[in-house]
């Protein structure tokens, strides 16, 4: 049963087309995101769903009622701006309540359910301060409580977290998800951050130029992408073009330097020319004996990157670099070292052509 | 070293001069008040007697009460205008923006002499006998650029998101203009209402235009009884006016800021 339905959703500014005929089905208490670059439409298409922005065509469906002509503030929607937008002049108390004074919801009952709400995000106690007394991180559970205190149908986020810095984002998306499964929010997530998108999605919607490119579990639209744009927008991709050569089961790509990598995918037909890519961690490096993987492609260690945690080996492989996972059980490679690589690579469909 | 000090004295001096310069004929007026003798100076006494003859010169005391609800009116109305304005022509993203903002801001570079006589050529065309209206309507002309400029400088920094906020949370556009933008913009409309009044207040050239013989208006009266006579009440009027002005300024101050006044936020 879907929640919130965008049919053919067309947006224009003058001649530019922002928008060109979008459709996308959000089911109800789902935790749905938005990933794009800069500039591809997802804070218009999030705002047309809120009705902040009149779309040039189509239509939008909030539970099952047509909205399209239905202005801001007769949707049931909460919305939580990048900057969070909270009004200067008022406290925090009254930037949660105005939602419910604007209803005329009754002193008592006003009062229980603000603070119910600053309790959820952890801000009873500074309730009397307003927002230019409160950290970024507490003027965006501000701007949560005041979206959330009117029972929303739906919550829209337009990159909630974006302003704040890396650890307090890691924890303020921990607690966004742990509250939208409390209430079990319909939301959609406006992000360019992928792992922020993977990370908090039951699914995601990539976007580019105005269209979706792909709509999917994070599993799906990382491990099977539909298109080179998907497979480098999501995360770390090295790209492989050839021509399919195999017998039975084993398939492999014949690259134009002779070498050829094996390959996985659906549809795949000896003879077609194709494109596959790997992830870094899909990748073993073997150095101490080449002759285990004849005819894969061979490059050069330039350096290891140490990030804490985790450790890539930059490899330059002819023209061009690309990372590799360091694993603790593979072999120790200095700069400079030969290695062959040993992967799977996974076939795009349709030649991995962009749509 | 030498040269700083030069230059700090210099600076001091000139300062001194200017201000005494521009504030002697006040002190001089405010002493005359309060002088028994009429007209000398330095004063060869003190007494309140002029400040009680005010009381007994009718004139006088209609000319204030009008020139105080004309002083009023204008300013609601001017300032009301000015913001509504403002907040159309930052929402106006059109070919004729630039011009209309010059438009706007005409009056400031017309001298009103002009100006009012411009508008009572039309009156008088139309056939339209100077009234109250008449003479709120030309002190708004005259006085509308001030609280344009005001507001629309503090709209320059207005964030709509705010607006839209208030939308999102299910208010209609007039309560996201009532509970959002108009108290955010208080720091520019105040004091656009204090200066749209004192310069209704102390305004001559357009008055002495279209006022009629009810509406006469302080400075009117001033003027008309100055032609005939001079006699200390009037330097007690007059410093009436003058404590009233600093005090509405300090007020201002005091509340949001003279700084509004200039720049906002
Ligand atoms: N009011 C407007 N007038 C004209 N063009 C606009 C307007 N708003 C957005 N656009 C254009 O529409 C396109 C999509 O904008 P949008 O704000 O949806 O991008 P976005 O995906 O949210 O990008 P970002 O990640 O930078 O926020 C952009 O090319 C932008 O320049
Ligand atoms: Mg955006």
């Amino acid at each position: 049963m879907h929640h919130i339905g965008v049919r053919n959703i067309i947006k224009n500014w003058g001649a530019f087309s922002a928008l060109k005929d979008v459709n996308l089905d959000v089911r109800e208490g789902e935790f749905l995101s938005i990933l794009g670059p800069s500039g591809c439409g997802k804070s218009t298409l999030l705002r047309i769903i809120a009705g902040l922005e009149e779309p040039s065509g189509g239509e939008i469906f909030i539970a099952g009622q047509n909205v399209t002509l239905d202005p801001v503030w007769k949707r049931k929607i909460g919305f939580v701006f990048q900057n969070f937008a909270l009004w200067p002049h008022l406290t925090v108390f009254r930037n949660v309540s105005m939602g419910l004074e604007l209803r005329k919801t009754e002193k008592a009952e006003l009062y229980n359910r603000v603070m119910e709400a600053l309790r959820m995000v952890q801000l009873e106690a500074l309730a009397d301060r307003l927002p230019a007394q409160l950290s970024g991180g507490q003027q965006q559970r501000v701007a949560l409580a005041r979206a959330i205190v009117l029972k929303p149908a739906v919550l829209l986020l337009d990159e909630p977290l974006s302003a704040l810095d890396k650890n307090l984002r890691q924890d303020m998306q921990v607690e966004l998800k742990a509250l939208q499964q409390t209430l079990g929010l319909t939301t959609i997530f406006v992000t360019h951050d992928q792992e922020e998108a993977l990370s908090l999605s039951d699914r995601v919607v990539v976007m580019n130029k105005g269209v979706i490119e792909q709509l999917g579990t994070p599993d799906a639209i990382y491990n099977q992408p539909v298109s080179e744009y998907v497979a480098g927008f999501v995360g770390e991709a090295c790209f492989f073009e050839g021509r399919i050569e195999g017998n039975g089961q084993a398939k492999t790509l014949r690259l134009s330097d002779g070498t050829a990598v094996p390959i996985r995918g659906n549809g795949i037909q000896v003879g077609q020319s194709a494109v596959a890519f790997v992830r870094p961690e899909w990748i073993d490096l073997n150095k101490l004996d080449i002759s285990l993987s004849p005819g894969s492609p061979q490059g050069t260690i330039e350096r290891l990157m140490f990030f804490g945690q985790s450790s890539d080996y930059l490899v330059r492989l002819g023209d061009r670099q690309l990372r590799v996972k360091y694993k603790s059980d593979g072999p120790r490679l200095a700069p400079g070292d030969t290695v062959a690589l040993c992967c799977v690579a996974r076939v795009l469909p349709g030649n991995g052509a962009a749509s | 070293m030498q040269k700083t000090l030069l230059g700090t004295t210099l600076w001091y001096v000139g300062t001194v001069l200017f201000y005494a310069f521009l504030l002697a004929p006040l002190a001089i007026l405010i002493a005359v008040s309060f002088n028994p003798t009429a007209m000398v100076f330095p004063p060869q006494g003190f007494t309140l007697k002029w400040y009680a003859t005010i009381l007994e010169k009718p004139d006088f005391l209609h000319a204030a009460w009008a020139s105080t609800l004309l002083g009023i009116m204008t300013a609601a109305i001017s300032t009301g205008f000015g913001v509504l304005a403002a907040i159309g022509w930052q929402r106006y993203s059109g070919l004729l923006k630039a011009p209309i903002s010059s438009l706007l801001m005409s009056p400031l570079f017309i001298p009103a002499v002009i100006v009012a006589l411009a508008l009572f050529q039309i009156l008088f065309m139309l056939g339209i006998v100077n009234n109250i209206w008449t003479l709120v309507a030309a002190h708004v002309v005259v006085t509308i650029p001030y609280p344009i400029r005001n507001v629309m400088a503090q709209m320059e920094g207005f964030d709509v998101r705010l607006e839209e906020a208030a939308l999102s949370v299910g208010a209609t556009p007039r309560q996201a203009l009532w509970r959002v933008t108009l108290p955010l913009l208080k720091a520019s409309i105040i004091p656009s209402l204090i200066i749209t009044f004192v310069l209704s207040w102390n305004n001559y050239t357009v008055s002495v235009f279209l006022a009629n013989k009810d509406w006469t208006t302080l400075p009117l009266q001033l003027r008309a009884y100055l032609q005939y006579e001079y006699e200390p009440f009037v330097a007690a009027m007059s410093t009436i006016l003058i404590v009233a002005s600093v005090i509405l300024l300090v007020v201002v101050d005091r509340t949001v800021g003279l700084g509004g006044v200039k720049k906002n936020n």
